[in-house]
């Protein structure tokens, strides 16, 4: 235990700076409906229902449930208005997160930006009691459950522990990780989204079980260009398979708009699935993208 | 197999140039050396492979050895080209001789050394291909020295070069260069640059890279400027101008200072006058010209006027028509006496009693009984209206530019030509009646009185007045050979197209063309010369224009003609 505790600590240290860790514990995931059903928990939805957490007034209709009615208001305003809660439901996170070899394109900046991500919002889902699937991509293998804020270093641990160098796998590794009368949630995807053939599958598959799903779409400049001209060696990080090619600069041209092509292909085939869709550049500082990309986005609130 | 056998004929004139082709093993060596694929990680190949899928040339090791070998060959090719490959048929390469000319004349005496050595090399180089023969350039004509076909008489021969003595005449080089064999080739070693369109260009010679710093001087053009002929002349620092005529006979006027010499002229004289500077530098043709000088004078001018009218003297000094020794103020009560010495009369702010004698006037806010313009009410304000003239000199007058703030109103009558109208009068008229002819001008000529004097236009209209009432005092006209074809006759009508060719000048001439000289006679164009190839060996000089002994020889090569 405490060799495990310290193996979290360190990994809390890596991923995570604690100036950050303050600023993160005061956001919570922005949910407002989780679907394949309805269970009352703690985790307040951004809707009115039951719970107990006061919302507003509004004025009461027939029809509505008189218990709700406020006695005290009525005495002082002559007038029936009801009160209205936040619902609250239980909510559970899966953080999907990309380990194939295509992350560590442009010096591995992509996947670490990738891992200090899913560890931020692993840290929020954790803080408000959340419970956190980690599932890394492209599996089976190597997930893990977290529950309760104390298992935070854990997940820090299994975050850091995790290696990228695979092929990526996305439609399997869904039906691995969501099988059928599984309790749906929230779903994180945090990938670069270069496994054409099963990205649109595997989001759609997550959205029929029932998953509120967000894409976060994380790329570096560096892969929209090329920064060398001349005879080149190209070498599939995923594949190992090589192609030679004296790469000019309308070629590199090309290829910029072949990838903005693919991003924009991405972008459309989440929203087409009610998924969210979020591009975000791995050079940006994690806070800025946290703090600023998402929030803005209504990732986080 | 047959078919190739002519290449065991192929010489080339500068065998020494291929020893270029040691180079072509370093194009192998540079395609080995060449930058290697280097390995660039994607993360998607897919998406190359989709790009390259259109656009792609496989780069391929056939390929890469094809594009080796076609770069050789062409470097070879072109190295070949340069070597100057003939082929030497047994006839030909009998009647290869090749003359080597030393420039012996007494203009090439401060280079007589290096001259000499230049055209050792140049035999010595010669002879490894044939036979050679030493030509001498001198006084008088073309001399042979001697012929031979080997280097050592050769070199001896170079000592038996006359002195240099006696002046150039590159048309006697020219017209014995045409005279040889067209398959002979020449090799001219010379201090000096040939100017192109002259003789020796004409016979071959286009260029030559010769005497740095050395300037051709010559005569550019020339116009007349009343009493004196001036002539432009560039580089003749230290020379004279000659200029003859028959009226005059000959007369030197030393142009130490360059630029613009005045030859001295009669007022009246007309004709022909010949100008050389002497003494003529190596390449004479453009150092003596011939100029038909028209007739013309300047006028004298009387001004008949109460009060000072300094922008009306001041117009007439700038319309370079009138003669100031002849021309001046007369004392208004005596002015008809004194008219009779004056070509034009102007009249200033006077209402003349009698009628104007015989002669030609400017009348300025003046009138005159028997004219067809009359003063008809005192000072008033008025303006310009509108200009009926065309004549060229008047076009620059803009009537609205012309406030007038206080002049009298005159009224024309039939027989007065109003070339500016104004809302209350006639303001600028042409008069003729009988022996009478002339301009009023109906505002004075002062600031107070109008903005004409500051007008741009006011010394052009007095100019232009000036030229219709004395047709004889126009501008001197000089109609100039060109200096790169001076040759009579001068009465060849020039033809537009060659005019402009010529005007463009010869090479080396500082000065532009001159854009008074109305004509110039056209270039005259030699037959063109059977082809050749004229090879000119100059000696280096450094900075200061002396030779330099030490400097290697390097041939230049002027033009490639075909062998027989």
């Amino acid at each position: 235990v405490t060799a495990a505790a310290a193996s979290g600590a360190d990994a809390a240290r890596e991923l995570l700076e604690p100036a950050f860790v303050a600023r993160l514990e005061r956001l919570e995931l922005n949910v407002r409906r989780l679907l394949g059903g309805e269970r009352r928990g703690d985790v307040p939805m951004n809707r009115r229902g039951p719970g107990v957490l006061f919302r507003g007034h509004r004025r009461y209709v027939a029809g509505d449930d008189p218990r709700f009615i406020d006695w005290n208001a009525y005495l002082r305003l002559g007038e029936l208005v009801l009160k209205e809660f936040d619902a609250e439901e239980s909510a559970r996170l899966t953080l999907f997160l990309d380990a194939s070899a295509s992350m560590t394109a442009g010096g591995g900046a992509k996947f670490g930006q990738a891992l200090r991500l899913a560890a931020a919002l692993g840290f929020v889902a954790l803080a408000r009691h959340v419970p956190v699937r980690f599932v890394p991509l492209p599996g089976p293998g190597g997930e893990a459950t977290f529950d309760g804020k104390g298992r935070v270093g854990a997940l820090l641990a299994a975050l850091a522990a995790t290696k990228p160098g695979a092929k990526t796998g996305f439609l399997r590794a869904f039906q691995a990780a969501a099988p059928a009368g599984r309790v749906p949630g929230v779903a994180l995807v945090v990938s670069d989204f270069y496994d054409v053939d099963e990205y649109a599958a595997g989001i759609k598959f997550l959205r029929r079980r029932g998953f509120h799903v967000e894409a976060l779409h994380l790329f570096t400049p560096d892969e929209l260009r090329a920064e060398a001209l001349g005879p080149v060696l190209l070498r599939d990080l995923e594949s190992g398979r090589t192609l030679r090619a004296t790469l000019r600069p309308d070629l590199v041209e090309a290829y910029r708009e072949t990838v903005e092509r693919h991003f924009a292909e991405v972008a459309g085939q989440c929203r087409a699935t009610g998924a969210g869709y979020h591009r975000l550049d791995a050079r940006e500082p994690l806070e800025a993208l946290v703090l600023a990309t998402l929030r803005a986005r209504n990732v986080v609130r | 197999v047959n078919d190739l056998g002519f290449l065991r004929d192929v010489r080339f004139e500068t065998p020494r140039s291929l020893d270029a082709l040691w180079l072509l093993p370093l194009l192998v060596v540079l395609y080995l050396l060449r930058r290697r694929a280097s390995r660039v990680d994607v993360p998607f190949l897919p998406f190359w492979e989709r790009v390259l899928a259109s656009r792609r040339r496989k780069p391929s090791f056939a390929r890469a050895v094809l594009s080796v070998l076609l770069q050789a060959a062409v470097f070879a090719a072109a190295v070949l080209a340069l070597a100057g490959p003939y082929v030497e048929t047994p006839a030909a390469a009998a009647a290869r001789t090749t003359f080597v000319v030393a420039d012996r004349t007494a203009a090439a005496a401060p280079f007589a050394a290096e001259v000499a050595a230049r055209t050792a090399a140049a035999a010595a180089l010669a002879a490894e291909s044939g036979p050679v023969a030493l030509v001498a350039w001198t006084a008088g004509g073309v001399r042979s020295v001697r012929a031979a076909d080997e280097p050592r008489p050769l070199d001896e021969a170079v000592r038996l070069l006359p002195p240099p003595r006696g002046g150039r005449d590159p048309e006697v080089l020219a017209r014995a260069l045409a005279a040889l064999d067209p398959a002979a080739r020449v090799v001219v070693v010379t201090p000096f640059t040939v100017p192109v369109g002259g003789p020796l260009a004409r016979a071959g010679v286009v260029a030559a890279g010769a005497a740095d710093g050395y300037r051709n001087g010559g005569i550019r053009g020339a116009t007349r400027d009343g009493d004196a002929l001036l002539v432009r002349v560039d580089g003749a620092e230290g020379r004279g101008v000659v200029a003859t005529a028959p009226a005059f006979g000959r007369v030197v006027v030393p142009a130490d200072k360059g630029g613009v010499v005045h030859v001295p002229l009669a007022a009246d004289f007309s004709g022909r006058v010949a100008l050389e500077l002497d003494p003529v530098d190596p390449w004479p043709e453009d150092d003596a010209a011939a100029f038909d000088v028209a007739p013309g004078r300047r006028i004298a001018v009387a001004v008949v006027s109460a009060g000072e009218t300094p922008a009306l003297d001041a117009a007439l000094r700038a319309s370079g028509l009138v003669d100031a020794r002849r021309s001046g103020r007369v004392e208004p009560a005596r002015w008809r006496e004194a008219a009779a010495g004056f070509d034009v009369v102007v009249l200033v702010g006077r209402d003349e009693e009698s009628p104007l004698p015989a002669g030609r006037y400017l009348l300025v806010d003046a009138a005159a009984p028997g004219l067809p313009l009359a003063r008809v009410e005192g000072p008033a304000k008025a303006r310009a209206t509108r200009r009926a003239g065309e004549a060229r000199w008047l076009a620059t007058l803009d009537p609205e530019e012309w406030e007038i703030r206080k002049a009298s109103v005159f009224a024309a009558t039939a027989g007065a030509d109003v070339l500016v109208e104004g809302d209350r009068g006639p303001l600028f008229v042409r008069l003729r009646r009988g022996d009478v002819d002339a301009f009023a001008l109906t505002v004075p000529p002062t600031e107070a009185a109008s903005t004409l004097p500051l007008l741009p236009a006011f010394p052009l209209m007095i100019r232009g007045l000036l030229e219709e009432l004395a047709p004889a005092a126009v501008s001197p006209t000089v109609v100039a050979v060109d200096p790169a074809g001076l040759r009579p006759p001068f009465s060849e009508a020039p033809e537009p197209a060659e005019a402009r060719e010529a005007a463009a000048g010869p090479p080396g001439a500082a000065g532009a063309a001159d854009p008074l000289v109305a004509a110039r006679r056209p270039l005259r164009r030699a037959a063109r010369p059977p082809r050749r190839r004229v090879v000119a060996l100059p000696p280096r000089r450094d900075g200061l224009g002396r030779q330099d002994a030490a400097a290697p020889s390097r041939p230049a090569r002027l033009r490639r003609g075909s062998s027989a």
